[in-house]
């Protein structure tokens, strides 16, 4: 894992801490019209402010893309955070970026991910916490809820805090790849919904 | 009214920090019932109220913000009044689940008509480029949202405890015997909506295997994680001889042509 972030620049690197953080309170400001988008917005303005740091509209317009509709499983948003902040990355240094590969990537990537999430989450961790905090908790152990918490949050956070990093060192070669599939993509998007394998094959390309 | 202030403070602290650290199971009935307990000064109750609880709420499970009652608000409650009025778990257990989906009912209300009125002001402030007042906003919805719906459980505690007091004592014994019962019924409820997510008719035989070591040889639970270890590990390690076992025979067979394209289809239809 250690070089996994090394490949990382340390400036970006700090950003994506700071990002890390601030994507606790994804859903702090919660709503069924926008459910995290705020949070979104506001995990990722730290790398906004840096790559749009002379260009005043396009921060503007970068602050508006980040901040729609956004829902996913939280252990893995920081994983999409990842990939969008690479994009604005590109998108500021390139002119010919096409800004709504932006959001397509973002949208067409948090309902896989929160399927997959929630299931690994809610349907399988919690119920396994749960089940051995229960058996504690019966017997009056007031360890239970300690256990509980340790059980379920330390793989939580932990999924949450290399799923940063795992973006930004394969953005380069991802986000070339995301572009060129989402414009082939984009052309079967009326007729189909989201697909899996899709991004399952884009990862393994990555991988191998 | 301390202890309702004390019971509307667990409420924020659990179900708002929830929301303002993510996804941290803060607002769950086992975390919730002991803190409780805690304040109210008998931790021991709270703890066994908590578990019973979380056994009952573990399968609403709200996949997509969809969900049946929301558990904070009703363990902590639930777990005041019955710590309160010295009645045992069997009154949490009732007052729970009316609690909890009102609970839910009263928090969509918060939702739509608090924070979802912000929505086009977000957007509106993202698009003028103003971050300072998003943060603001960001921090100062939460903070109003979560003050508002711990004040339900207090203003629950302050005013319905003499209310629930007097209710508790006008049920008569036959149908406070059937509650009990029916209480204790809860949590197998729980389980059964847990066990249409998991259910699978091949898997389903370790169900019955544990229910059988459990219930009649009464194994304690550590003993029950090993032994389903050890199956889990036996049948991967089977799986994989097979998987094996299968890539030599197909490498000892000619490649069909259509062989790579079933492999597709199977992948395919693993992911879709």
């Amino acid at each position: 894992m250690s070089n996994l972030t090394k490949s990382i620049p340390a400036d970006e690197r700090k950003l994506l801490k700071k990002a890390f953080w601030r994507s606790f309170t994804l859903y702090a400001a919660v709503s069924p019209a926008k459910q995290g988008a705020s949070g979104f917005c506001y995990s990722l303005m730290p790398f906004i402010n840096k790559f749009y740091k002379d260009d005043e509209e396009g921060r503007k317009q970068a602050l508006s893309r980040s901040m729609s509709y956004f829902n996913t499983t939280i252990p893995l948003s920081t994983f999409i955070m990842g990939l969008v902040a690479s994009m604005e990355k590109e998108n500021s240094e390139r002119e010919d970026f096409d800004t709504n590969s932006i959001n397509a990537v973002k949208s067409s990537l948090m309902g896989p991910l929160a399927g997959i999430g929630d299931s690994i989450f809610w349907g399988v961790l919690r119920v396994i916490a749960g089940g051995v905090a229960v058996g504690l908790g019966a017997a009056g152990n007031i360890l239970a809820p300690i256990v509980y918490l340790l059980l379920f949050n330390v793989p939580a956070i932990l999924v949450k805090y290399y799923g940063t990093y795992y973006t930004m060192c394969w953005h380069i070669c991802f986000v070339i790849m995301a572009c060129l599939q989402v414009t082939i993509w984009a052309q079967h998007l009326s007729s189909q919904p989201v697909r899996m394998d899709f991004w399952v094959r884009l990862l393994r390309a990555q991988v191998l | 009214m301390l202890q309702a202030f004390l019971v509307a403070l667990v409420v924020f602290i659990c179900v708002g920090g929830a929301e303002l650290i993510g996804f941290t199971m803060l607002n769950r009935p086992i975390v919730i019932g002991p803190l409780v307990g805690l304040f109210l000064g008998d931790i021991q109750t709270g703890v066994i109220i908590g578990a019973s609880l979380e056994a009952v709420f573990m399968g609403v499970v709200n996949i997509g913000g969809a969900s049946a009652a929301e558990p904070g608000i009703a363990t902590a409650v639930g777990t005041a009044f019955a710590i309160m009025l010295g009645k045992g778990s069997e009154v949490a257990l009732t007052l729970a689940l009316p609690i909890g989906i009102l609970g839910l009912q009263i928090k969509t209300v918060l939702y739509i008509f608090i924070v979802g009125m912000f929505a086009k002001r977000f957007d509106q402030l993202a698009s003028e480029g103003k971050e300072r007042q998003i943060v603001v906003l960001h921090y100062g919805l939460w903070a109003i949202n979560w003050a508002l719906y711990s004040l339900v459980a207090f203003l629950g505690i302050l005013f319905g405890s003499n209310a629930v007091s007097a209710l508790l004592e006008a049920i008569p014994d036959v149908v406070m015997n059937g509650l009990t019962v029916c209480g204790g019924l809860l949590p197998a409820v729980g389980m059964a909506m847990l066990m249409k997510m998991l259910w699978d008719q091949k898997i389903c035989m370790f169900y019955f295997l544990g229910f059988v070591l459990a219930a009649y040889l009464e194994l304690p639970l550590i003993a029950l994680a090993v032994l389903g270890v050890i199956v889990a590990i036996a049948i991967g390690m089977n799986d994989y001889k097979l998987n094996q076992l299968e890539g030599q025979r197909l490498a000892a067979v000619p490649v069909k042509s259509t062989d790579s394209y079933q492999l597709d289809e199977e992948e395919e239809e693993f992911f879709a």
